[in-house]
């Protein structure tokens, strides 16, 4: 998905974040529920997410990407609009019910574990158990929970959502589909920051005598799509009080890192 | 979203209609009584089967210290997987600290092989609700969390739902039950980490952290939720506990046996006729649960192993499934546990290589990777299972896995490498023909299945089965990333 | 110990020990110096205790416990030396080295790693691990600090350091399980200025510093203790320097009155001022001379009607020691000389949690009062800036490097005849035309010398290097000048 502009909750989201605030004995122990409230507001937890997350629950927003990365059931840029979660723990796997799921999803919309569509409309990923064991394969299509989801079954209802988005299965077989990347955006080892000074000893500069870019990433593409802009803003303190102002909230100056977001 | 559950799968065998087991008093469900009715989980059944009444009862009205002593009378032990005495555990809760005292309810329900909580909170999401409120009386609580995993979503929405319903009607909120007792009920949704089943990973995702075990003791109820005393308890404890305070210690202490009184909801999955949810008296026989309430193996197959509880427990022959009942101190007498409950069943074409090696996946993806031994064992357990199932395992290997995995345990903050051990040594212990058999086994070899990208670059990645429909070479959950 | 502190007795490896009550295991240990290996126990950090490798027995206790995280109690065995916690170790040690890529040939950590010295003291003699290490990334964190992703072991202390010490909260981990590394947001970077104390911190060499990153390695530097002159904190350094005596980088030293384990970058890294841009020749009117030319040119122009008109500007980065041989000078060849201090100008205070950075510039205030009885430098020159009427000579006793010419300081060079500087550097002041006399003096990290620092602790300091050979300290300028004074009596006297 490309890159949202500047974000704001909505009315109603703030109205239920203010109710939690009575709630909750302190503002940190709302970011599950917060990150929750910005993933439905939002449709998934992007860089500007996490910083409204950080400044609503006054945390600093590295604590909240470790939170979003921590736990895979949130829902990310990379991922499709229809996210298909595959039970792929021992109890649907067994007799091979997770693999029948799997391979009728690969046959309907080219997939494997692991991959979205070009059009960033669906993916696909194998999760661990999704507490529904008795009768597998279990799936979960984004807020959907499916038992026994293989066969006519499943086909019909990919069927029914590529109708009900005017897609055919023949176009995403013919498609390559990419490889979700669900990575946090780095700087490069060799990144110079703008207007170091030459103080103390020899500057460490782009002649990386170990590492090529892009060397280390599992699929031999660089890491990191893009040198962000220079970096001369001041830390933001975390938003104290819940104040937040809707119309630049968690969307600093600084704009975000040219990182890769699927 | 009720009406896309379950599209095709066959409804769960109603356990009322299950034949009865032959203790002297006779049993029917008590906390799955209702989870078949239509509208269980509306408050307005619930009402008309008597709900909420005990709470109304008791509330504001008995000593809460001796709510506490009919629990602990009543023998009940914690459902979660630990079996510690769930009044015994209300006892140690540090009182007179000047901290307001916590109740968190354990709903994360990670285990694989375990759903029993998901009946309760989808079903009949009240029934847990007046446990809470119970509990938090008997302990003097102002504040209960209950977290759910992230993927109940119909569970969060029945009980989001089933608060709000108490609370218009002024079960909790500041005057419950128009008593003197403020009490808050906190529904919180975790997102995918089974590490937020470990009680004080639970606790530090309430408190907004990742999901990290803490360091024991101090124990919650000296110290946990936000450093306060803090009594955590799981999904189907609470719900018992209505029952429990309802009838009495006596009535509890009918079924079962003498150390694990009671009855307790079992979740029965693999290879059997009527796998699912059922509510049975402590000390029944796994025979006669597996085949008089699973209905027996499936047509054509013969048992091979049972997972007893949680697939963290150490696996059970056909030989010592006959010698075991269903109580705690049989199942640990066998060398594995009760746990949550999980009872899974393994037919004779599964792949044992295979069924580990998803089984150590599955830890490896889930260690939160906070302690060493943990974080990088479970890794380490995970490509040596992979090496064995894909028959790329060298002579040493076998016996390194016994005892990378001995190295793992009792080492870390938490149980979860012990759980990720556990298994494998129960495997190693169990089923070490199988892992010999791989060792450089070279018709493996020649069926071209290398082993997985991310140990070898250049591997095939088609998924191949082993002789008869046994378990897939699911890969790799790590693939998401 | 203070009385009230409650006080347990209790063993250790078979020695008996008395140590506070809200002590660990551990703390009791070290204080005991008894080793107990650890990576993620930091004395001035939160207890994660997710490392595992300080692992005890305790006598009554079923397994090994870890000894960060493990409160003393009264009676309390503890053995660190026994076979269960050995076995412990060295599981552990086999499992931080699993997934490390064993890179040390190419790490600037190597030779001071904790976990190279573990590894032979704790460890395993060969490797079991032969499967694909799990790979994470290399990144840039800041300006100052970057990450080698593979090598780290997740101890978090550099996390908690952010969180608690500099309290900016740039670090937080992420991924899960054996995926977990160390990460800044994307467009946030570690620029706070205590970022390179992680660097230090990391037992490991996952956070290495830019600036020192492949200039040496450490076996072949040599270290002296040295006092940071950056600020008037005073924090106590360790100087590295290589063969040649060049410094290589400056790393804080413990002192728990003073500045615990921490240091500010600037601290650290400003020391190119003691290698480049040194005045190396004493100077007469612009020109190179010699020594004895530039002492009696500055004996004459000091001595000028009986120093009647000669101001003594001393800064506040000079040693306590310097001063006094100022002061000495002053006494015997210009008696009627006033004098002034002067120093760097004071910024506000950058307080952080857990160190506070402080904006008062200059090492030795404190000592400029005790021994010049100037309590206030910027009041003193700024005393001496609103007088008017010219001064015959000045002497400047400079020594600040990066010095800014305020004002204040520029009215009085203007007002002087004739300056004789007493500097290190070859630095804007030389180019003022009223600089007479120029005579070389050494660095802090050159010579032996007092700091008095915001406290009132007086810290002495012994040079970490050779002096350069170029340069005298003051006291050593001050005895020459003496004995010039004293050879030309004896001189008059004969004539």
């Amino acid at each position: 998905m490309a890159k949202m502009p500047a974000k704001t909750l909505s009315s109603e989201a703030l109205r239920q974040f203010h109710d939690w605030v009575d709630e909750y004995p302190n503002k940190r122990s709302m970011l599950m529920m917060v990150l929750r409230l910005v993933e439905e507001e939002f449709g998934c937890i992007d860089d500007d997410a996490m910083e409204i997350a950080a400044d609503l629950c006054g945390v600093n927003v590295a604590h909240v990407q470790g939170m979003v990365t921590f736990y895979t059931h949130f829902k990310r840029p990379a991922h499709g609009k229809h996210r298909f979660m595959v039970c792929a723990t021992l109890m649907c796997a067994l007799d091979g019910n997770t693999d029948q799921a799997l391979a009728q999803i690969r046959a309907k919309l080219g997939l494997k574990p692991g991959e979205a569509t070009p059009d960033g409309l669906f993916s696909c990923e194998k999760v661990e158990c999704l507490a529904d064991c008795d009768k597998p394969p279990v799936i979960q299509k984004d807020d959907e929970h499916f038992c026994s989801m293989k066969g006519p079954a499943l086909d019909a209802y990919i069927d029914k959502l590529l109708t009900a988005e005017g897609k055919t299965s023949e176009q995403y077989l013919a498609a390559t589909p990419v490889t979700m990347d669900l990575r946090v955006a780095v700087l490069p080892v060799h990144y110079n920051f703008e207007g170091e000074q030459n103080v103390g000893a020899r500057r460490f500069d782009d002649k990386d005598p170990y590492f090529a870019p892009g060397e280390g990433s599992e699929n031999g593409s660089a890491r990191t799509t893009g040198v962000p802009p220079a970096l001369k803003t001041p830390l933001t303190a975390p938003v104290a009080g819940g104040a937040l102002n809707p119309s630049n909230a968690g969307h600093g100056a600084n704009g975000t890192s040219g990182g890769q977001h699927g | 979203m009720a009406e896309t559950t379950p599209p095709a799968a066959p409804p769960a065998p109603p356990a009322s209609e299950a034949p009865k087991p032959k203790p002297v008093v006779p049993f029917s469900p008590v906390i799955l009584k209702h989870i078949h009715e239509p509208n269980a989980h509306t408050l307005e059944h619930y009402l008309a089967r008597g709900g909420y009444e005990t709470a109304r009862k008791h509330v504001g009205e008995t000593d809460p210290a001796s709510l506490v002593a009919i629990v602990k009378d009543s023998g009940l032990r914690g459902r979660g997987g630990a079996g510690f005495p769930t009044g015994m555990k209300w006892g140690f809760l540090a009182k007179g600290t000047g901290k307001p005292a916590y109740l968190a309810v354990n709903g994360d329900e990670s285990e694989p092989g375990t759903f029993k909580d998901r009946h309760i909170l989808e079903k009949d999401p009240h029934q847990l609700l007046e446990g809470v409120i119970l509990t938090c009386w008997a302990i003097q609580s102002n504040h209960a969390f209950i977290y759910l995993r992230g993927e109940f979503i119909l569970g969060y929405q029945r009980l989001e739902a089933a608060v709000k319903e108490a609370r218009a009607k002024g079960f909790i909120g500041e005057k419950s039950f128009g008593k003197d007792f403020p009490l808050k009920v906190t529904v919180v949704r975790g997102a995918g980490a089974y590490i937020c089943g470990e009680e004080t990973g639970m606790l530090s995702s309430i408190e907004g952290g990742r999901g990290y075990p803490k360091i024991k003791p101090p124990f919650p109820a000296v110290s946990g939720l936000f450093k306060c005393p803090t009594i955590v308890n799981n999904v189907e404890t609470i719900a018992n506990v209505t029952h429990i305070v309802k009838n009495g210690a006596d009535w509890h202490k009918q079924w079962g046996t003498e150390k694990s009184p009671g009855y307790k909801i079992f979740c029965l999955a693999g290879a059997v006729k009527k796998p699912g949810v059922y509510e049975v008296p402590l000390g029944i026989t796994m025979r006669e649960f597996i085949d008089v309430y699973g209905g027996g193996m499936v047509e054509g197959r013969t048992l091979k192993a049972v997972i007893p509880g949680g697939l963290s427990a150490p696996l059970l022959t056909p030989e010592m499934v006959d010698k075991c009942t269903l109580d705690y101190e049989s199942l640990a007498g066998l060398g594995s546990m009760l746990g949550s409950g999980g009872i899974t069943v393994l037919h004779d074409g599964v792949d044992m290589m295979s069924a580990i090696y998803n089984t150590m996946r599955f830890y490896h993806h889930e260690s939160c990777g906070q302690c060493t031994p943990c974080r990088e064992g479970t890794g380490w357990l995970e490509k040596l299972a992979h090496k064995h199932h894909a028959g790329h395992a060298h002579a040493g290997d076998t016996d390194l896995l016994a005892d990378v995995a001995k190295n793992m345990r009792g080492r870390t903050i938490c149980v979860l490498a012990d759980a990720a051990a556990m298994p494998m040594q129960s495997y190693l212990q169990l089923f070490r023909p199988e892992f010999d058999k791989r060792v450089a086994a070279p018709e493996y070899v020649e069926k071209g299945r290398t082993a997985r990208d991310e140990i070898t670059p250049a591997a095939k990645r088609e998924s191949v089965t082993h002789g008869a429909p046994g378990v897939l070479d699911v890969g790799m959950g790590m693939d998401r990333v | 110990m203070t009385a009230e502190v409650k006080m347990v007795n209790m063993k250790i490896d078979g020695r008996d020990v008395t140590v506070p009550a809200d002590w660990t295991v551990i703390r009791a240990a070290h204080k005991n110096d008894i080793d107990i290996p650890h990576y993620c126990y930091h004395p001035d950090l939160s207890i994660a205790g997710n490392c595992r490798i300080c692992m005890v027995s305790v006598k009554g206790a079923p397994r090994p416990v870890v000894g960060c995280a493990t409160p003393v109690a009264e009676g309390m065995e503890v053995t660190t030396t026994a076979a269960a916690e050995v076995e412990a170790r060295k599981s552990v040690m086999e499992f931080l080295l699993i997934n490390h890529p064993l890179d040390c040939p190419e790490c600037d950590q190597a030779g001071e790693c904790k976990l190279q010295d573990y590894s032979v003291d704790h460890g395993r003699d060969h490797g079991r691990f032969h499967e694909e290490k799990v790979r994470k990334s290399k990144s840039t964190m800041g300006p100052h600090v970057k990450y080698w992703g593979s090598r780290c072991i997740l101890c978090t202390r550099c996390v908690r350091f952010t969180d608690e010490v500099s309290g900016t909260g740039e670090l937080g981990i992420i991924y899960r399980g054996d995926r977990n590394e160390i990460a800044t947001f994307p467009g946030r970077v570690l620029d706070n200025p205590l970022s390179m104390n992680t660097v230090d911190i990391c037992p490991v060499g996952a956070l290495v510093s830019s600036d020192f990153l492949f200039q040496s390695r450490v076996w072949n530097l040599h270290s002296n203790p040295s006092i940071c002159p950056g600020c008037s904190l005073g924090c106590n350094t360790r100087v590295d320097l290589d063969a040649k005596d060049q410094i290589k980088r400056i790393v804080p030293r413990r002192n728990d009155a003073v500045n615990k384990e921490w240091m500010c970058d600037s601290g650290r890294l400003n020391f190119g001022y003691v290698h480049a841009g040194r005045l190396q020749k004493p100077k007469l009117g612009g020109a190179d001379a010699t020594w004895k030319e530039a002492r009696r040119a500055a004996l004459e122009l000091l001595a000028l009607n009986g120093g009647a008109n000669t101001v003594a500007l001393i800064s506040a980065w000079n040693t306590s020691e310097a001063m006094a041989a100022i002061l000495d000078l002053v006494a015997v060849e210009s008696p009627a000389a006033r004098i002034f201090g002067y120093g760097n100008p004071v910024v506000a205070d950058q307080v952080f949690p857990g160190f506070t950075i402080y904006g008062d510039k200059n090492p030795n205030r404190a000592g400029m009062e005790q021994v010049l009885g100037i309590a206030d430098p910027a009041a003193s020159l700024k005393a001496l800036a609103s007088e008017t009427g010219s001064i015959g000579t000045l002497l400047l006793v400079h020594n600040i490097p990066d010095f800014v010419i305020t004002p204040e300081f520029k009215a009085v060079l203007d007002r002087s005849e004739n300056v004789v500087l007493l500097d290190f550097a070859s630095g804007e002041l030389l180019r003022y035309g009223n600089v007479a006399v120029a005579l070389p003096t050494l660095t802090s990290f050159e010579k032996a010398g007092t700091f008095v620092n915001n406290a009132g602790l007086a810290q002495s300091f012994e040079p970490v290097m050779e002096p350069a050979t170029y340069g005298l300290s003051e006291a050593e300028i001050v005895e020459a000048l003496k004995r010039d004074v004293g050879a030309a009596t004896r001189a008059g006297a004969a004539a």
